[in-house]
């Protein structure tokens, strides 16, 4: 029913937004206002590029195994003529919903696990609310330089980070261990059940202040970093940590996209073909992926991301605007 | 599922009202969208004229269209721009609603310290859509 029901929502989306941009783009006038501004590009040209853009975006992002969100801001923020506040409010908006659409399915099964999320995304929704906070309120070259900075940063993350699929974690610390984080699930390659616990909880939490911050400040989603921290520090299996990561999220970026929407922050016309777009293709990247050679087309995503970023590096620094 | 591997009795109910808020919230955002772009309410800045704006930051965009912050847009419900917000607004909403579902089950089982945590995080979040705090000028 679930199924049937996200079909037709998406049908719908792709429906409203072609019907409603052709309703607003009667022709003539629009081209005819765009040449007097001496713009080459109708303006509702840009919303309908975003949702074709985002919807290739979506089908990188699966097969690259990188969350949209990261990929979003960067990318949307250099190559778009919208402010840096209402691209990193649409940017929480697109790791938001894939996050709770994800999210629901991946607690069923027991992939994602509340007890280890609660206590992580206390720490991380709260300092995404600051982080928010001070993203909207220095100014905007500030803020590009230093999403630049961070998006080299991730990239370097992304192609050094290795991962462990069971890590060794031979005593579970005192904290986890009041807090009763510890899960068994059944891991289908193996064939069998999987005991999990963790351990250097409280390190863990502090990271997630750090994690926190950045997601409210840029608008991003956090899964490049929310997963190394659960994976190879606190010792979760690898499972365990991607789909714990993507539930954390609809609860960090929840706290943040509040600030964004409270300050107002969150212009349908950019967010709306954005979140469209991006689940539309994240749906046909899933099946694309059987075919795909992930390994090469998350190098070209890498890559993507760091000229991204370098150009919001330099956009930042006034040095290519 | 054996029973050692299935999900705790919160998790499940979390992963539930989670799916259809979230459901709900995509329906009415594609919904709202449709209304705002087909022209079928006024609006309180026309469609076409946005484009003047979204390169500006948020508080001179706020400062010159005079669209609403916090939660001042819910006696202008009449208008598409705001309806197209609707979706968005329950999206936001749902985890709040979720949290606010499982804490009896902690309360409960006497998990106190995951009653405490889902106490605290109800109280984040409420504060943080409560539009108290903002950031920026």
């Amino acid at each position: 029913m679930s199924r049937t029901l996200r079909r037709f929502l998406f049908l719908l989306a792709v429906v409203a937004i072609t019907t409603g941009f052709y309703s607003i783009a009667f022709g003539e006038e629009q081209v005819v206002e765009a040449a007097r501004n001496g713009s080459t590009i109708v303006w509702w040209m840009w919303p309908a590029i975003l949702f074709v853009f985002t919807f290739f975006l979506g089908i990188l992002a699966v097969v690259a195994g990188v969350g949209g969100g990261v990929l979003f801001v960067p990318i949307v923020s250099s190559f778009f003529p919208f402010n840096l506040d209402f691209v990193r409010g649409a940017g929480l908006l697109v790791a938001l919903t894939g996050a709770l659409s994800a999210g629901p399915g991946l607690l069923k099964r027991g992939l994602a696990d509340l007890r280890l999320a609660l206590p992580m995304a206390l720490i991380a929704s709260t300092c995404s609310i600051f982080g928010a906070m001070v993203g909207l309120a220095l100014p905007t070259n500030v803020v590009q330089t230093a999403l630049g900075g961070t998006i080299i940063m991730i990239v370097i993350i992304m192609a050094t980070a290795k991962r462990s699929d069971f890590p060794d974690v031979k005593e579970a610390d005192t904290l986890s261990s009041v807090l009763r984080i510890t899960g068994i699930y059944y891991e289908e390659s193996a064939g069998k059940q999987i005991n999990w616990q963790i351990h250097r909880t409280p390190l863990g939490l502090s990271l997630f202040i750090v994690i926190g911050f950045m997601a409210g400040m840029f608008g991003l989603g956090a899964g490049w970093a929310n997963v190394p921290v659960l994976n190879l520090l606190l010792g979760a299996p690898l499972k365990i940590s991607v789909a714990t990561s993507v539930f954390l999220l609809s609860i960090t970026d929840t706290a943040a996209a509040w600030v964004y929407i409270n300050k107002g922050a969150v212009l349908p016309l950019i967010a709306v073909p954005s979140v469209a777009g991006m689940m539309l293709g994240t749906r046909i990247g899933v099946r694309i992926l059987a075919r795909a050679k992930p390994k090469a087309v998350k190098w070209i995503v890498v890559t993507i991301l760091f000229l991204a970023g370098f150009r919001a590096l330099l956009k930042g620094l006034g040095i290519w605007g | 599922m054996s029973n050692k591997t299935k999900p705790s009795e919160e998790q499940l109910k979390y992963a539930s009202v989670l799916q259809t808020i979230s459901l709900g919230g995509l329906a009415l955002l594609v919904f709202g969208f449709f209304v705002y772009l087909s022209g079928l309410l006024p609006t309180l800045v026309p469609v076409n004229e946005i484009p003047e704006y979204w390169g500006m930051r948020v508080h001179d965009f706020v400062e010159k269209t005079g669209m609403p912050t916090g939660w001042d847009w819910v006696p202008l419900l009449n208008h598409g721009d705001i309806v197209s917000f609707l979706g968005i607004i329950l999206l936001a909403a749902g985890t709040l609603v979720c949290f606010a579902v499982i804490l009896p089950d902690f309360i409960r089982k006497k998990d106190t310290p995951f009653a405490i945590i889902v106490i605290v995080q109800i109280l984040i979040l409420l504060l943080a859509a409560s539009g108290f705090i903002t950031g920026g000028h």
